[in-house]
């Protein structure tokens, strides 16, 4: 095996690693009742609890409920709803504002990129929003195509680098109707190369090759190649905390 | 693993409730997760997590290491999926190294899909339902190393197997999907490589 095929080989192995970890990622249940597992699980830790040795520290709060006398239980028990309904209205609180970093169920802040170069043909290249950890670098970004150009329907990029990786990714795509021009919105996750000192990373994404796709009476069969050299530069905040799992939200 | 995190999980040790219920939050939405893409159904992976999470702390002491706790964590999660998949699955299963799959050609351990299945939604979701089709010695190991994002290694130690074991059985994995995927583009053109959405982004 020479060195360039070898070379596109593990190329075409990345960008299959890719598909598999957006695929698994889009797959997983995004939303798991933490409260509900959590209100099963505590009396199974504490009868446990109360049939193990002595631990040296303080005990779960319900083993202690289960040893109190029935009147103090009731008064107990009632206290530990109120508190559970108390952390129920919270957890809510923060799925919608988005604040909470420490949740895995929280969405991530993606931070706004909005940096477009116009490639030829009429076609623009829009890099939309982005986020970066320690071990993920997402870059959502968007291909818009000219309203003349109705032969092609969409249009993704095929080959490009994310400091210097190859990478690819995934896109889903509005058809052009109305007065709206066809736009693919796509979403590209590369693992990053782990931590760095500051709170900003700086991104190099340079794109070498375009691919459109239009309809025939086959299917989407068709794929004319668009070849240049287009280079965005942008920063994005860096999480220190990895999200693992990474939630994705790339409508597909 | 940050100093805070072994204190947490040297405090969940102890009992402490906070700390039980921080881990609780980190670890079990994950074990959950996992569980489903291994091939449990939603509700036999909420049963799956929270065994493994009352398991976990009834063995807790038993953790010499703080910071290898995710990784113990996992060994105990991926077992006892495995412990139900198998009571779905009464095939008899033989063991790798009997199967003769080790002298396998290691040059291709990475094989590539056809690039085309990177462009829709329509073939990610083909992708997934061949990964469903895949065998659960097969899916476990594809699971942790793609969505967890284990090493080899760490994957090995999780399944207690020999590390060259799960690259092959990885390897195998992936060269089941590019064959399936491979048939799926010859036996149905019609199917289209581009799907309409309605991009509510």
């Amino acid at each position: 095996m020479n060195l360039s095929s070898f070379q596109e080989e593990q190329a075409a192995s990345q960008e299959a690693e890719t598909l598999l970890r957006v695929t698994l990622h889009e797959h997983a249940p995004q939303e798991v009742d933490l409260e509900q597992g959590w209100t099963t699980v505590v009396p199974r830790l504490a009868s446990l609890d109360s049939k193990s040795q002595p631990l040296p520290g303080p005990r779960l709060v319900a083993s202690k409920i289960l040893h109190l006398p029935p009147r103090r239980k009731s008064w107990a028990l009632a206290a530990v709803a109120a508190l559970l309904l108390a952390l129920l209205g919270a957890s809510f609180a923060n799925v919608f504002g988005g604040l909470s970093n420490g949740n895995t169920n929280t969405p991530i802040a993606y931070a706004a990129i909005n940096q477009s170069v116009q490639v030829n043909n009429g076609i623009k290249l829009t890099a939309v929003k982005g986020y970066a950890d320690p071990k993920y670098l997402v870059l959502y970004y968007d291909v818009q195509l000219p309203k003349n150009r109705s032969a092609y329907v969409t249009a993704l990029v095929s080959k490009s680098t994310i400091q210097g990786k190859n990478v690819m990714g995934m896109c889903s795509w509005s058809s052009n109707r109305g007065n709206v021009n066809p736009v693919s919105h796509c979403a590209i996750i590369v693992q990053s190369g782990g931590n760095i000192a500051g709170n900003v990373l700086a991104v190099t994404w340079h794109i070498s090759e375009l691919r459109l796709f239009s309809f025939s009476k086959e299917g989407y069969n068709r794929m004319p190649r668009i070849d240049g050299s287009w280079t965005m530069h942008f920063t994005i905040p860096f999480h220190h905390t990895v999200k693992n799992p990474l939630p994705l939200s790339f409508q597909g | 693993m940050s100093n805070d995190e072994q204190a947490i999980i040297m405090a969940w040790q102890r009992g402490d409730e906070q700390a039980v219920r921080t881990l609780f939050e980190r670890y079990y939405p994950r074990a959950v997760r996992i569980a489903v893409l291994s091939g449990l159904s939603r509700e036999e992976a909420l049963d799956c997590a929270q065994d493994v999470f009352v398991r976990a702390f009834e063995r807790r002491m038993q953790l010499r290491d703080p910071a290898t706790f995710p990784l113990w964590f996992q060994r105990i999660t991926t077992r006892q999926i495995l412990t139900l998949l198998k009571g779905r699955r009464r095939s008899t299963l033989v063991p790798l190294e009997q199967s003769g799959e080790l002298e396998e050609d290691w040059g291709r351990i990475q094989v590539p899909l056809p690039e085309d299945l990177a462009i829709s939604a329509e073939n990610r979701l083909r992708l997934w339902q061949q990964v469903q089709k895949l065998l659960p010695k097969y899916r476990v190991p594809l699971v942790l190393r793609y969505y967890g994002d284990f090493s080899f290694r760490e994957i090995a130690d999780i399944l207690g197997q020999r590390e060259g074991t799960v690259r092959v059985l990885v390897h195998r994995a992936l060269q089941e999907l590019r064959q399936h995927a491979q048939e799926a583009l010859f036996t149905a053109p019609s199917l289209a490589l581009v799907t309409e959405s309605t991009c509510a982004k």
